[in-house]
């Protein structure tokens, strides 16, 4: 008898414990995508929303079509007054900065995407290893190598480039869903003496991507 | 004080200063639900997401289902609130006047409302839960997922059907050839399939009257139902084979404006344990059925003795036999038995064979009567599908079965091997003996089956076929009547005439002779014997009328005088037992007067016959010197009376054992028997000539040579003639000498009529 109003007890501690905390991490992620990532808890977030709100503004052509293959975007950062047009350009961030998006990829997109697709989907990147001059001093390919995930498989390219002077470092992960159908796009960024500094955090970003495929 | 004085009885709920404590189980009980709910959440946000961690996942949860927390308080105030009132008296009297005040409000609604109430929050609390652990699965908002979870069942359907099909398909293997055993032995017939009427059933009128009766309650239950009666429910029939049982059942059956079902006497009888019980049950879902349908249903139970009987362990015989085997006592040569009368033969057939109990379960089996007691007058239980279960599940009160208007009807005959319990009043209310018809149902019989055929039968000879035939059933009489249109169609006849109806009744009374030739001076022995015994019946006996005499062999007699009653007579007296006993004698003196004290074997039946209606007589009948019952004496082990009832010489009758006294009642009644013999020796001479002549003769004739008239065939008046006597003695000398030297006689059987007889 007594050992149960103990077992009662705790069980009632435990749930109302568990009740006071909060998480220790922010979970961003499209179930229906099945793409899921972590960042700590006191990141700020831009949603799909304002995103595409944004990218709907700021285009009118050719990424206006673009943009409706757009199915989920999200951009997290440290900068509690981070701004959407910081995403969407190449500036280097003063504080690490995270970029996902899944979107559907064409139907062409679909026969032509190689791995060097994959790697050039944000930055020229091969035509910049070959040596061609874009106007981007100092680019480096820091890593390189395959990633496969459960629902897609592609290319983690970790590079720095300079632009204004100043470096940045990449962390960039593209895949392309198994059926060939969906592009998925993750990049975390920042100054090359910011990304140094929070390595640890970036990196621990970096491997909570998951990308299960659509369900 | 010992430990047990120390226990005092548990205290009322009202002289409780606290609350009872509660125990472990409905402590946690609520914790439990919340708990399990709160892991199956978080069960399911750590499947949703494969980044999450077990610790955030709860968090999560928490978070995200934070009413599931409220819900946690809650109960936790709930319980410390029947912690502190399970501890503090005053605090709990203060919340028991607070709930005498609920409570009282709350029972102005009726038990079943609350109860109805209570299990809709229930259901609604259950089926809240589902919807947000559903939700969780589905990630879909929770009442759009209740609509998916029926839509998951759907799909899964095809695999549970395989799941239950595995499980059923020996069930229902089992279920079928139960199914196929179980069905058979039941015939329904509605009204107009049967064309039997009671004007169809004769000499049965006092039990069709009855029967009619009950048909009436059945017909319009309302007249005695509106007086606070029922409708009786039961009736036996019971009685000897053949006397119409079944015949009155099927014009039931056709009088009765109501379904009738027949239950063959091998219904029961089944392969394996428990298809009985099976046929039981349908039988009477059938009849329910029925009576509802129709408003009320006729079952009969054909030889219900087959229903077996649970009372007596069977052990010997197959059964207890109530038509009395008396073959037995008759097979002395001289068939012993058949003068008696009716009653004193199942005396001697009672004294004889101990009622031996040994009536084997017989029947249904393991079960089936049982099953049958039950539904006969079993619970009032509620019936139904839709009744028990439906009802209940929308907490309906379910509703008492009506009054099933089902009339039983059994016939046997053999009712003593029926089971007690079958026959208490509200299964079987009415037993009726369906008896030998009477008088005038045999002629009413007679006539029946006789208008079937071409007869040339007077009233007046109808009559006498029905008076000497007095133990003559419907069976017996439509038997009798065939035979007779055999006969005369054998004789090259189309219409029976009287000779062939009196041939036919001694044909199926005594079976055929067996053409055996006697040798003269056994044949002539033979005679005496049988004249000896029909001359005493004559002179003696007027409660029966001689019905034959023979000395034609049977397959168990050498000859016999059979008698019956020309009235229905059901009392017995001492003169008429003791013309019996005369009758019975009559051989035995017989035999040593004519044969000079020499004497056959073939009295044997007869004195056993003798003795034991002597026996009765003194013992049982109060017919003898003593009063008192010999059975009484037996059953209580006291001995047999000594003292008598005359005062002179008690001491002497004192000593007297009980078979003492039948010893000299016979004796006395021997000697009576020879006195009567030796001033009828012409009589008793006259009637053997006449049965060595004609080998048998009806009662009429042998009535006739002893008082020499014309009879229906044998003329007895030349035995009026004192040299016709005188030849006839010297033939009897002569026979005497041929018995004593085992030789054959030297005169022979003289002819009436012959020149001999005439020259003499």
């Amino acid at each position: 008898m007594r050992s149960g109003r103990i077992l009662a007890l705790g069980l009632t501690l435990t749930i109302v414990l568990t009740g006071c905390g909060e998480s220790s991490k922010l979970y961003p992620a499209s179930k229906a995508d099945g793409v899921f990532f972590s960042v700590p808890k006191n990141w700020n977030g831009l949603s799909t929303a304002a995103l595409n709100k944004y990218e709907k503004g700021a285009d009118e052509d050719e990424s206006d079509s673009r943009q409706s293959l757009v199915r989920w975007q999200v951009a997290y950062s440290t900068d509690p007054k981070i701004k959407v047009s910081q995403v969407f350009t190449l500036k280097p961030p003063s504080s690490p900065l995270v970029f996902a998006r899944v979107r559907d990829l064409t139907g062409t997109e679909a026969n032509d995407f190689s791995y060097n697709s994959l790697r050039n989907v944000i930055t020229p990147i091969t035509q910049l290893a070959d040596g061609v001059d874009l106007g981007v001093p100092d680019f480096k390919i820091l890593e390189d190598g395959e990633v496969v995930e459960k629902g897609a498989r592609g290319i983690q390219t970790i590079y720095s480039f300079s632009i204004d002077g100043v470096e940045q470092t990449l962390n960039q992960t593209s895949l392309m869903s198994n059926d060939r159908s969906t592009l998925y796009i993750f990049v975390v960024r920042c100054a090359t003496t910011c990304y140094t500094k929070n390595k640890k955090v970036i990196e621990e970003i970096v491997t909570s991507y998951t990308v299960q495929g659509a369900k | 004080m010992s430990q047990i004085e120390k226990v005092t009885s548990r205290p009322r709920d009202t002289d409780r200063k606290t609350r009872i404590h509660l125990s472990f189980y409905d402590r946690i009980k609520f914790f439990l639900l919340f708990g399990i709910t709160f892991l199956v959440l978080t069960w399911s946000n750590l499947a949703e997401n494969p980044i999450l961690g077990v610790e955030d996942a709860l968090r999560e949860t928490a978070r995200s289902k934070s009413w599931l927390i409220v819900l946690a308080v809650i109960e936790i105030i709930r319980q410390i609130h029947f912690l502190i009132a399970e501890l503090l008296a005053p605090y709990h009297g203060i919340w028991t006047k607070y709930f005498a005040f609920v409570d009282r409000q709350v029972h102005r609604l009726s038990d079943w409302t609350r109860f109805r109430l209570s299990r809709i929050v229930k259901w609604a609390l259950v089926i809240f839960l589902l919807a947000v652990i559903l939700g969780a699965i589905y990630d879909e908002p929770p009442i759009k997922a209740l609509f998916l979870a029926p839509k998951a069942f759907i799909t899964a359907l095809p695999f549970l059907g395989q799941l239950l099909f595995a499980v059923f398909f020996v069930i229902i293997q089992f279920g079928a050839i139960f199914w196929f055993l179980s069905r058979g032995g039941v015939d329904t017939y509605f009204p107009d399939d049967i064309r039997t009427r009671f004007s169809d059933v004769w000499g049965q009128d006092h039990v069709l009257n009855r029967i009619r009766e009950n048909l009436l309650f059945l017909e319009t239950p309302e007249e005695i139902e509106k007086h606070g009666g029922y409708v009786p429910g039961g009736i036996l029939l019971w009685g000897p084979p053949g006397t119409g049982k079944t015949l009155m059942a099927e014009s039931m059956a056709g009088e009765t404006g109501k379904p009738f079902v027949f239950v063959d006497p091998g219904a029961f009888t089944n392969m394996f344990f428990g298809v009985g019980v099976l046929k039981v049950k349908s039988l009477f879902r059938k009849l329910r059925k029925l009576a509802l349908r129709y408003g009320g249903v006729v079952v009969f139970f054909d030889e219900a003795d087959s229903l077996g009987n649970r009372g007596i362990v069977s052990a010997g015989g197959p059964q207890r036999n109530s038509t009395m085997d008396a073959t037995s006592i008759f097979k002395s040569n001289c068939h012993g038995g058949t003068y008696l009368s009716e009653s004193a033969v199942s005396a001697i057939a009672r004294e004889k064979f101990v009622m031996g109990g040994a009536a084997g379960g017989g029947g249904g089996g393991m079960g089936t009567l049982q099953a049958l007691l039950t539904e006969l007058s079993g619970l009032k239980k509620p019936r139904g599908f839709f009744n028990r279960v439906v009802r209940r599940t929308l907490g309906m009160r379910p509703k008492n079965p009506p009054k099933y208007r089902i009339l039983v009807v059994m016939a046997t005959n053999m009712p003593e091997a029926l089971d007690e319990a079958l026959l208490r009043p509200g299964r079987i209310d009415r037993m009726y003996r369906v008896g030998y018809p009477s008088k005038a149902g045999r002629v009413r019989t007679y006539e029946g089956y006789l208008s079937k055929v071409s007869h040339s039968l007077s009233a007046e000879e109808i009559d006498k076929i029905a008076t000497i035939t007095p133990y003559a059933t419907g069976a017996t009489i439509k038997d009798t009547i065939n035979e007779a249109l055999i006969m005369a169609i054998r004789n090259g006849r189309t219409s029976i005439e009287w000779s062939d109806v009196v041939k036919a009744k001694q044909q199926k009374e005594l079976g055929p002779s067996e053409d055996v030739e006697y040798i003269e001076r056994e044949r002539h022995a033979i005679a005496v014997h049988e004249a000896c015994h029909a001359v005493m019946a004559h002179r003696t006996r007027q409660h029966m009328s001689i019905d034959l005499a023979t000395i034609e062999k049977g397959s168990d007699y050498l000859g016999m005088v059979a008698s019956i009653p020309p009235d229905d007579q059901f009392t017995r007296w001492k003169s008429e037992y003791q013309s019996d006993i005369l009758v019975s004698l009559a051989s035995l003196a017989g035999e040593r007067m004519f044969f000079k004290d020499d004497n056959s074997s073939g009295v044997s039946g007869d004195l056993e016959s003798a003795t034991t209606i002597a026996s009765l007589m003194e013992g049982h009948w109060g017919m003898g010197s003593t009063i008192s019952s010999h059975v009484s004496n037996r059953r209580f082990e006291m001995g047999s009376p000594g003292g008598g009832k005359g005062k002179e010489d008690t001491e002497k009758q004192m000593r007297m054992a009980l078979s003492d006294r039948i010893e000299e009642n016979l004796s006395q009644l021997l000697i009576q028997a020879e006195a009567i013999l030796r001033e009828n020796r012409n009589q008793i001479l006259a009637l053997a000539h006449a049965l060595e002549t004609y080998k048998t003769l009806s009662g009429e004739d042998v009535a006739a040579v002893i008082d020499c008239t014309q009879g229906s065939i044998v003329d007895g008046r030349p035995y009026l003639n004192p040299a016709f006597l005188a030849e006839i003695e010297k033939y009897h000398e002569a026979s005497v000498i041929a018995h004593q030297e085992h030789r054959v006689p030297d005169v022979h059987l003289p002819v009436i009529g012959s020149a001999s007889i005439v020259t003499q």
